[in-house]
């Protein structure tokens, strides 16, 4: 009886104990990618406006797609630009006001003409980047021009991949030379036998941190995000080298969004107009260091980093974005999924 | 026969080292100066040091903004057992004092002293992305215990009263119950979380409109918890029970004793092995799922299983100190529950 | 820890419930109906709902999502398969009804008696394999069977390889034991109807498995494409059957080292003396008690190519390459041997401690040996114990994808993947709910064999 009073009251105080805790702060629910905003940035957000951040990640667009569907109540998002482009025409994003967010001004002016939302009407550039391969170059000797190279056979069980279905299909279609957007049953089949020939020599599949296997001498070769080549430059630019594709390669850009289900997108607007702030947008790139889309930012930065080739690539890169596809995205996913499970 | 026993020894010992070889490398590389790979560098105990300073930095906050509202819980418990004397100077006394109080600043004072004062300083000594993560992994572990305290009292309520009525009385349809009550033990846990996953998202906006707000969260974490751990409880008191004699209440209502009275002085305490252990289980299982909780949590309610999923494949070197500070934890509930053993007989 | 689904049966007072009563048995109840029932009811809705492009369930009613794995005009063969199994079990039930099988059940020829059961199952399996392939020789490719290598892409390491060869003849002699095991012992006090249906139901299992485990071997360790294949192994869908089997044999391969690893132990244990034993249980526990994801994830720091266990063989000169453990499908297992080992040695600890010593003297006494003694009388006994560590460590194993993920690489997809993933990043949800059913009926069937037979059966 003793024993149970005791337990009773003790998770009585601990409910209190979190109750008191939460009550009365402002709060403000982020939804973004995992391990893409930095800790520095949500304290000095926190400190300055007195608003508490959740941060709640996803790994992919299409989970962070499903959440939300899923009656998730966030205030901020973070799609990358086709996600943006299909939540737009699905009406179920905000129209922002600019008023709200004055320093959009120091936005790059390149990054508010994308087809996918011109003018930043319903988004606001976070980061950009491209896909591209890491190599160390201690284990490969032989030059490295694109993906032909990589899946050449050499290299089979020292490959670290994306796990993400379109990225790939886009890596075949580019190397078939046809058109990234264009997704149909005749690309699909297309494709399909030269993404199977290519998924038995990889490894590891990791959107994540396909950075730290390289790193870590698990494998030798990868396609990772530019940032994480950017940091492998960083950690060690004797091990490491950096390559966009010859057959061409995409280009991301990743977004900050205000839901229309959004609780508190007062909130939001502070953040999204916070982290515009050349100052804090430095401090991003220092942590993440993709393409800054904002040019007061890229100013602040070290003279290293301005030059990193993995976070500013060469103006005559052949890139190019990913447009909406609409349902062929389960297509895509089942292609995927089949051809992974061969 | 000898020798067959020699050989189940060398058996034994060779499964210990299976068991233990990964926890004394996690434990061992918690001190390793090294970032992002895991080969050996060289000793050190900053990571330890920052993960303290993170939490002393935490606590401190903590105290500031709980104040001497913790005394005044204490008060509110200590009334609830009728020790009313004490309980209203103590109620009054954390009234009267405004926050931070001065428990609460007794508090601070000693975690000052223990490394908040100069907590900034030792975080700034590790990279920035260590810093974020040390301070996700420390919000994860804070929700854990919370969700772990909770859950438990209820699943431990639930599964002792449910263990004892159905020991008590026949229900009709006793089978159908008890299949029932197995099922949460049974089906794959994935099954439970997409199932309670499509529940909060298909009742829980429905419920909203009658105001109960049914979110994925730490309602739907403790819910979820409470679900899958309190059968074992249940299974654990009803094992207990079937030792029971059946007599004994009765007893106690021979001599004069009401059926409540009886319960609490008599069966309770002779459950209370079963409790503890019931305690035990239901608290680990909550402390240790992942598969359940993934699909059920949302940012700000991450617990450490699903921050340390996120965490994994980043840099390894704070994993290793969350890692030991866990099995610390247990190492010491496993101590408790040994000393409580002990006094109990 | 008695968490043995089934065990408890604590015989009750048994009273007439008041009104009091019920009102206390209204929070079991609600709790149950509103988390436990509600949600599968809720769950079996979707799965015959269908969606919409950004993945919003649309409720009308449709068999799509059952379609996409299974097929009713492809079940034909599957049905033969069956036939076959349920035939094998049936063979089985009547030869543990006369003398002569039980004798030989008893005695230590009794283990022999499995494996050798097994094997004829399997070789039928194969005939028939034989024989199918033969009537598709057009598009079967001997040639480039013999010549397949194996080694080659995608199974990184040799070990990857014997793992598969591992499996046949381990899940064979492990599927036809616990097939005769428990069927041998119920068989002779009597025989009915239900005994014989569960006998069917089992060895049906068995030869689904049996199947399934031809179908990974002929796809994996052959290469051979799915549209050669022998009919009967496609039947279920063939990328969904794949993953599903794997994830099956991934599961009972896991449960299969657990038994062998565990059992020793808890026997150890269990035998140990009083003062030793508990300090031994709490030895095994402790590991137990942290969390799985932090040990699982200790075993990439052990495994990987620059790991603990690499640099260790690499220094004292015992290896000159390193070896690829990580990611791999070696790896996977070793994880989820090690996240469940304990769940499989408490049951059977539990089990062993309540053996009487003096049936094991007994038997020695009358001049059996270890193995007799063993199969005779030990093995019998703590035969529940065995089978509710089965249980405990073979269904959360089937669901778990977090070990896949993180020891595997993501490389294979287990069923528990692809749930998640209808779950979160395809958005298709209905899919994912039917996926859900089906492991479901598939567990409900286990469970409640396994409870109806304990049930019936004599202490």
């Amino acid at each position: 009886m003793y024993w149970m009073k005791k337990l009773a009251t003790a998770a009585v105080a601990a409910c209190s104990f979190a109750f008191a805790g939460s009550a009365g702060a402002q709060e403000l629910n982020l939804f973004a990618w995992s391990e893409y905003v930095p800790q520095s940035v949500l304290d000095g957000f926190t400190k300055e406006t007195g608003i508490k951040v959740n941060y709640e990640s996803y790994a992919s667009n299409e989970e962070m797609l499903a959440k939300l569907l899923a009656g998730g109540k966030y205030d901020l998002i973070q799609p990358s630009e086709y996600v943006i482009e299909a939540l737009k025409k699905e009406g179920k994003l905000t129209e922002l006001d600019h008023a709200k967010i004055p320093n959009i001004k120091n936005l790059d002016p390149v990054f508010t003409k994308f087809s996918y939302d011109v003018g930043n009407k319903v988004s606001v550039p976070w980061m950009a980047g491209t896909v591209g391969i890491a190599y160390n170059k201690q284990k490969i000797k032989e030059p490295i021009t694109g993906y032909k190279d990589v899946f050449s056979g050499k290299y089979a069980g020292k490959i670290v991949v994306l796990d993400d279905g379109r990225e790939i299909l886009s890596w075949a279609l580019n190397v078939q030379g046809k058109d990234i957007n264009k997704i149909d049953d005749a690309a699909i089949d297309g494709a399909r036998p030269l993404i199977k020939g290519w998924l038995q020599q990889v490894k590891l599949y990791d959107s994540d941190s396909p950075k730290t296997a390289l790193l870590n001498g698990d494998v030798d070769i990868g396609i990772v995000w530019s940032g994480e080549g950017a940091i492998l430059l960083n950690e060690a630019p004797d091990k490491f080298a950096w390559v966009l594709p010859a057959e061409g390669t995409h280009r991301f850009i990743d977004n900050l969004a205000i839901p229309k289900t959004a609780p508190n997108s007062e909130a939001a607007y502070k953040f999204i107009n916070y982290i515009l702030k050349p100052e804090v947008s430095k401090l991003i790139s220092e942590e993440f260091p993709y393409t800054n889309p904002n040019l007061e930012a890229r100013k602040l930065l070290e003279e290293a980093a301005q030059k990193n080739i993995a976070s500013y690539p060469p103006a005559d890169a052949k890139l190019d974005i990913f447009l909406d596809i609409g349902t062929a995205a389960s297509k895509v996913d089942e292609l995927y999924t089949n051809v992974k499970s061969q | 026969m000898r020798r067959v026993n020699w050989m189940l020894g060398i058996w034994g010992v060779v499964v210990l080292l299976f068991l233990y070889f990964p926890i004394v490398v996690l434990v061992t590389w918690s001190f390793n100066d090294m970032d992002y790979s895991t080969q050996w560098n060289q000793f050190t105990t900053r990571w330890y040091e920052a993960f303290w300073a993170k939490c002393a930095l935490d606590m401190r906050d903590w105290f500031a903004a709980v104040g001497d509202r913790l005394l005044l819980w204490s008060a509110g418990w200590a009334a609830w057992m009728k020790m009313a004397g004490i309980a209203s100077w103590l109620t009054n006394y954390a009234q009267s004092s405004p926050e931070p109080g001065w428990i609460a600043r007794q508090f601070i004072k000693l975690l000052n002293v223990a490394g908040a004062e100069s907590a900034s300083d030792v975080l700034k000594t590790v990279p920035p992305q260590v810093r974020g993560q040390i301070s996700r992994l420390v919000e994860g572990l804070t929700n854990s215990l919370f969700v772990g305290v909770i859950s438990t009292f209820f699943a431990v309520l639930l599964g002792t009263v449910s263990a004892w009525i159905t020991f008590k009385y026949k229900y009709p349809l006793h089978n159908a119950l008890r299949t029932l009550v197995a099922v949460p033990m049974i089906v794959p846990e994935i099954i439970m979380g997409v199932s309670l996953l499509s529940f909060i998202t298909l009742a829980g906006t429905s419920l909203g409109y009658i105001g109960i707000p049914l979110e994925r969260g730490y309602l739907a974490i403790v819910i979820a918890h409470v679900t899958f751990s309190f059968p074992f409880v249940m299974v654990t008191i009803q094992a207990r029970l079937a030792g029971i004699d059946p007599a004994l209440e009765e007893a106690a209502m021979d001599l004069g004793a009401t059926p409540s009275v009886a319960f609490w002085k008599v069966i309770v305490p002779y459950l209370m092995p079963a409790i503890i252990s019931g305690v035990l289980m239901a608290f680990t299982l909550s402390l240790d799922d992942f598969i359940v909780t993934y699909f059920v949590t949302d940012g700000g309610s991450e617990t450490l299983p699903i921050r340390i999923y996120g965490a994994v494949k980043q840099r390894p070197a704070m994993l290793h100190v969350v890692s030991t500070v866990m099995i610390g934890i247990t190492l010491l509930m496993v101590l408790m529950s040994e000393i409580i053993k002990r006094f109990n007989r | 820890m008695a968490a043995v689904p089934g065990d408890f049966e604590a015989p009750g007072i048994g009273r007439r419930p008041g009104l009091l009563a019920w009102l206390l048995l209204a929070p079991l109840l609600l709790w149950l109906g509103v988390f436990v029932i509600v949600p599968t009811i809720i769950m079996i809705v979707f799965s015959f709902s269908g969606r919409d492009a950004l993945g919003e369930i649309v409720y009308t009613p449709t068999l799509e999502n059952y379609r996409r794995f299974i097929t009713l005009d492809q079940m034909m063969p599957v049905f033969v398969a069956i036939g076959l199994a349920v035939l094998s079990g049936g063979v089985a039930v009547a030869i543990s009804l006369t003398r002569w099988g039980w004798r030989m059940l008893g005695g230590s020829l009794g283990l022999l008696v499995p494996i050798a059961s097994g094997l004829v199952v399997l070789g039928a399996v194969i005939a028939i394999d034989v024989v199918l392939m033969h009537r598709f020789a057009s598009t079967f490719d001997f040639a480039k069977i013999a010549s397949y290598d194996p080694v080659g892409a995608k199974a990184t390491f040799i070990w990857d390889l014997n793992l598969h060869l591992l499996f046949l003849p381990l899940c064979s002699i492990l599927g036809t034991s616990v097939m005769w095991s428990l069927i041998a012992p119920t068989g002779m006090e009597a025989h009915g109807t239900r005994k014989l249906i569960v006998a069917c139901a089992l060895s049906t299992a068995a030869g689904v498995f049996y199947a399934g485990i031809n179908l990974v071997l002929l796809v994996h360790l052959r290469g051979v494409e799915y549209e050669s294949m022998p009919l009967h192994l496609v039947a279920l869908g063939p990328q969904m059957l794949r993953i599903f089997v794997v994830s099956v044999n991934y599961a009972a391969f896991a449960t299969a080292i657990c038994v062998v690893m565990g059992y020793p132990v808890a026997y150890f244990i269990g035998k140990a003396p009083d003062k030793w034993r508990n300090m031994l249980l709490m030895l095994v526990m402790i590991p137990f008690w942290t969390s799985f994801l932090v040990r699982t994830y200790a075993w990439v720091t052990i495994l990987r190519n620059e790991g603990v266990l690499n640099s260790l063989l690499l220094n004292l000169g015992l290896i000159t390459e390193p070896f690829n453990l990580y990611p791999s499908q070696t790896a996977v297992m070793i994880g989820l041997v090690y996240t469940y080992l304990p769940f499989m040695i408490l049951p059977i600890y539990t089990s062993i401690e309540r053996l009487d010593n003096a049936l094991v003297e007994a038997a020695f006494d009358l001049g059996a040996s270890p193995l007799r003694a063993f199969n005779g009388v030990i093995l019998p006994l703590t035969k529940p114990g065995v089978v509710a560590g089965i249980l405990l460590v073979f269904v959360p194993a089937v669901g778990m994808f977090a070990v896949n993920d993180v020891l595997g690489g993501r490389q294979e997809m287990l069923i528990g993947n692809v749930i998640e993933r209808q779950f979160t990043a395809a958005r298709d949800k209905p899919f994912g709910s039917a996926l859900g059913m089906l492991l479901l009926v598939m567990f409900s069937i286990t469970y409640y064999l396994m409870n109806r037979r304990r049930a019936g059966a004599p202490d």
